[in-house]
C-alpha cells in the first residue's frame, strides 16, 4: 500500500469516526449542563425562599420598629407631645423673651407716668413645657421700668390639662380671662399700642388677668358650626369693676361661633357674660351680692386678599348693670371699632375708634380715635406709629403720639384663641 | 342663690354642655385631618372611600404664618388621625392640638403621623440663629414638591395607616401602589416636557422650590427675599439684578400668596418672566390633586421658559 493510500484511509477514518466521537462528547456535555442547570434552578428556588422569609422577617421588624418609632419620633420637637429627648437639655422648657419699648408725646401737661417719655413698657419672659403626656405649664412673667407700678408681675401662669372626661380642656392658674377678643391678648399681640378704652376702664390699663380656673369645650349642633363655650371662676381681687376681695369671685362665660362666609372671608362672633361683686368699704354687700353684671359682644371679620394681603374689622361692645354701692355710673357702656389692613409684607395700617361712658361719669362720654401705621421688619420685630385724639368725659381733649417697638427672641408661641 | 350653689351650677352647665362633644372614633369611616391640602389629598389617595379627609391651612395662604381658626380646632377635636409635615413646617401645630385637647393626638400616640420621616431633608442650617431669617431647624420643609419624595410619603402613609387600621392594610397598599403607578407615568412626561430647560437658573421668592428644582434639575441662584421670611430691601434688589444678569436667569417663581410687585420690578429690570406656581393642592382651581398640581406647575414653567408668557 502506497503511502498515498495509507493517508487516504486515515483521512476517511477520521471523517467517519471523529464526528461520532464529538457527538458522544457533546451529549455528555449537554447532560452535564442540564444537571448544572437543574442544580442552579434548585439553588435559585432555595434563595427565593430565603429572600421571602427574610422579607417577612423585615416586615415584622419594621412593624416592631414603627411601634417604637412613634415613641421615638416624639423626641423630636416637631412632633406632637412632650419633647423627651432623653438628654438633660431636652427637659428644659421653651424660653422666649419679648421686649416692648414705647415712647409717648402728649399735649397733656401733667407729669404723669408715660407722658413725654420713652420707656421699656414691658419685658415679657415666657417659660413653657409639657408636664407629662396629659398637661402643660406656661408661665409668662413681665418686667417693666414703670415708676408707679410693680417692676415684676405674673402676666399669666397656668396649667393646661386635656383629655378630661367629655372632651373638656381645663386651665388653672393666673389667666387672661376669655372676655371678647382683645383682653386675652398680650400687649405685643395687639394691633395698637394700647388696649381699647372700654377694656382699660372696665378691667384695668392692661385688661383683666386673674387667678382662677377655666373649662372649655365645643357644643355639638346639627349644622357643624364650631360653638365654643368657656366657663371661668376667677379670684375677685382684680379689675376696676369688681370687688378686689379674693373670696368674692368673678364668674365669666364666653360663647363664640365661627363662620366661613367664603373661601377668603371668615366671621367670628362671641358673647361674654360676667358676674361679680362691688368693692364696698367694710365688705358688707347686704342683699346686693353679685351686683355687678357685665355683658359683651364681639365680632371679628377677616378678609384674606390675594398676594398675602389681609383686611380685618373688629368690634367689641360692653355694658354693665350694677348696683349703686360704689361707682357713679350704674350702667357704664362702651365699644371700640378697629379696622386693620395689611397691604404689604412690610406694612400695615389701621384705625381704632373708642366710645365710652365710664364707670365714674354717668351721662357723659369719652371718645378717641387712634390711627396707626406698623412697619414689619420681620416676623420677630415691628415698629408702630400711633396718633391718638382723646376727648375724655372728665378732662381736656388731648392729642398724643406713640412710637412702639416689639422684639421677640427664642421660643415664643401663642395659644389658639 | 349662694356662692357655692353658683359654682356648682356653673360646673354642671359646663359639663352638660360638653356631654356629647367627647371625641368618638367612628367604626366605619376614618376621620383624618391633615395640616395642608396636599397632605390631605395624598391621604385620600391612600384611604379612598375608607376615610373622610379634611385639612387645616388654606392652600391660598402661607402655611408658615397660618393662624388656626375655631373651626380648625373643632376639626381636630373630632378627628381620629392627625397628619402633619413635621420639620417645623407648621409652627402652629402644637397650639392647635392643645386647643383641641383631643387626647388621641397629645402624648405618645400613633394617631399623629408626621410625613417628613424617611425624607432626605435639604438645607439644614449649620447654626440656629434668627440672624439668618426665619429658618427651619430640620431643613427646608417644602419636601412634598418633589414627586420622588411623594412616593416616600405615600408609602409611609400606607404603612402607618395600615398599622392603625390593620383590617384595611391591603386596601391602603393597593391604593398607594395604584397612585404610584399613575405618578410614575406622569413623571416620565414631566421630565420629558422640562428636559429642554435642565440646568436653567431660576430665582424664587421664598426658599420654597429647592426640592422641586432638584427633582427637575433647575438651579436656584437666589431668592427675592434676602433671607427666609425677610421682606426684600433695595440693596438686595441690586444684588438680584446683578446675579440674574450674570447667570442669565429667565424665570422668577413665586407662590400665589406672595406679593407680585417686587418680582415684577425685578423682572422688568432683568428681562425675566414671573411665574406664579401654587404650592398645594387647591392653590389654583386646576390643581385638584397632587398630579394635577405638578401638571399645572410643569405646564406654567414650560410656558415661562419657552415663550416668556406668565
Amino acid at each position: 500500500m502506497s503511502s498515498i493510500m495509507k493517508g487516504m484511509i486515515a483521512m476517511l477514518f477520521a471523517l467517519v469516526v471523529m464526528p461520532q466521537c464529538l457527538l458522544a462528547q457533546e451529549a455528555v456535555a449537554q447532560h452535564e449542563m442540564r444537571k448544572q442547570f437543574l442544580q442552579l434552578q434548585s439553588t435559585i428556588h432555595e434563595q427565593n425562599q430565603l429572600i421571602k422569609s427574610l422579607l417577612t422577617r423585615v416586615d415584622v421588624l419594621e412593624t416592631q420598629m414603627n411601634g417604637r418609632m412613634s415613641t421615638i419620633s416624639l423626641s423630636r420637637p416637631d412632633a406632637a407631645g412632650p419633647a423627651m429627648e432623653g438628654l438633660s437639655q431636652g427637659f428644659n422648657p421653651e424660653i422666649g423673651v419679648v421686649a416692648t419699648v414705647q415712647a409717648h408725646i402728649t399735649e397733656n401737661t401733667e407729669d404723669g407716668e408715660g407722658n413725654d417719655t420713652i420707656a421699656l413698657k414691658e419685658l415679657e419672659i415666657n417659660f413653657a413645657q409639657y408636664v407629662d403626656p396629659y398637661s402643660r405649664l406656661d408661665a409668662i412673667i413681665t418686667l417693666n421700668d414703670d415708676l408707679e407700678e410693680n417692676l415684676v408681675e405674673i402676666e399669666e401662669a397656668y396649667y393646661t390639662h386635656w383629655g378630661l372626661p367629655l372632651g373638656f380642656v381645663a386651665r388653672a392658674g393666673k389667666i387672661r380671662p376669655k372676655i371678647g377678643k382683645q383682653n386675652v391678648l398680650h400687649l405685643h399681640q395687639l394691633d395698637t399700642v394700647d388696649y381699647p378704652l372700654v377694656i382699660q376702664d372696665f378691667f384695668g390699663e392692661e385688661g383683666l388677668a386673674a387667678s382662677g380656673v377655666r373649662l372649655q369645650n365645643f357644643i355639638p349642633n346639627p349644622w357643624d358650626i364650631p360653638l365654643q363655650i368657656t366657663g371661668e371662676v376667677l379670684r375677685g381681687n382684680n379689675g376696676n369693676s369688681f370687688s378686689q376681695i379674693s373670696r368674692r369671685p368673678i364668674f365669666n362665660s364666653h360663647l363664640s361661633s365661627f363662620f366661613e362666609l367664603s373661601d377668603d372671608i371668615e366671621l367670628e362672633l362671641g358673647t361674654t357674660a360676667m358676674f361679680g361683686e362691688e368693692n364696698v368699704s367694710g365688705g358688707s354687700q347686704g342683699d346686693n351680692r353679685f351686683g355687678v353684671h357685665v355683658f359683651g359682644f364681639d365680632a371679628t371679620l377677616n378678609w384674606y386678599l390675594p398676594e398675602g394681603k389681609k383686611a380685618k374689622l373688629q368690634g367689641e361692645l360692653y355694658f354693665q348693670d350694677r348696683t349703686d354701692l360704689v361707682k357713679t355710673n350704674f350702667n357704664p357702656w362702651g365699644f371700640y371699632l378697629l379696622a386693620d389692613y395689611r397691604f404689604h409684607p412690610k406694612w400695615s395700617a389701621g384705625v381704632r375708634v373708642d366710645y365710652l361712658e365710664t364707670l365714674d361719669t354717668a351721662n357723659e362720654h369719652t371718645f378717641a380715635v387712634s390711627p396707626y401705621l406698623t412697619f414689619w421688619q420681620s416676623e420677630f420685630a415691628n415698629f408702630r406709629l400711633q396718633l391718638q385724639h382723646l376727648n375724655p368725659a372728665d378732662g381736656q381733649p388731648d392729642n398724643g403720639i406713640f412710637l412702639q417697638g416689639n422684639f421677640a427672641i427664642g421660643e415664643h408661641r401663642h395659644p389658639v384663641q | 342663690m349662694n356662692m357655692l350653689s353658683k359654682i356648682v351650677f356653673s360646673l354642671c352647665v359646663a359639663l352638660t354642655s360638653g356631654f356629647i362633644t367627647s371625641p368618638e372614633v367612628s367604626a366605619d369611616v376614618i376621620k383624618i385631618v391633615a395640616t395642608t391640602s396636599t397632605f390631605a389629598s395624598l391621604a385620600k389617595e391612600v384611604t379612598g372611600d375608607l376615610a373622610e379627609v379634611d385639612y387645616v391651612a388654606s392652600p391660598k395662604r402661607n402655611v408658615h404664618t397660618y393662624s388656626p381658626t375655631p373651626k380648625d380646632v373643632f376639626k381636630v377635636k373630632i378627628a381620629d388621625v392627625f397628619i402633619h409635615g413635621g420639620a417645623d413646617l407648621e409652627l402652629w401645630k402644637s397650639p392647635l392640638l392643645e386647643a383641641a385637647g383631643n387626647p388621641a393626638f397629645l402624648g405618645e400616640k400613633n394617631t399623629v403621623i408626621h410625613l417628613s420621616e424617611g425624607i432626605q431633608m435639604l438645607e439644614a442650617p449649620q447654626e440656629l440663629t434668627r440672624s439668618e431669617g426665619d429658618i427651619h431647624r430640620y431643613g427646608n420643609p417644602h419636601y412634598w414638591l418633589s414627586p420622588a419624595n411623594v412616593h416616600i410619603i405615600v408609602n409611609h402613609l400606607a404603612m402607618r395607616l395600615g398599622q392603625l387600621y390593620p383590617q384595611h392594610v391591603d386596601v391602603f397598599k393597593r391604593n398607594a401602589s395604584q397612585f404610584q403607578s399613575r405618578l410614575k407615568k406622569k413623571e416620565v412626561i414631566w421630565q420629558s416636557e422640562l428636559s429642554p430647560y435642565v440646568q436653567q437658573a431660576i430665582v424664587t421668592y421664598h426658599r420654597t422650590w429647592s426640592y422641586f428644582s432638584n427633582y427637575f434639575n433647575f438651579i436656584v441662584v437666589a431668592e427675592i427675599e434676602p433671607k427666609p421670611g425677610i421682606a426684600p430691601s433695595a440693596k438686595h434688589l441690586i444684588y438680584l439684578y446683578e446675579i440674574m444678569k450674570s447667570k442669565d436667569v429667565k424665570v422668577i417663581v413665586k407662590a400665589p400668596f406672595y406679593e407680585r410687585r417686587t418680582p415684577k420690578k425685578v423682572a422688568d429690570v432683568t428681562g425675566a418672566t414671573v411665574v406664579t406656581l401654587p404650592l398645594d393642592v387647591g392653590g389654583v382651581k386646576e390643581a385638584t390633586d397632587f398630579i394635577a398640581l405638578i401638571d399645572y406647575n410643569v405646564s406654567q414653567l414650560k410656558r415661562a421658559f419657552s415663550k416668556g408668557v406668565v
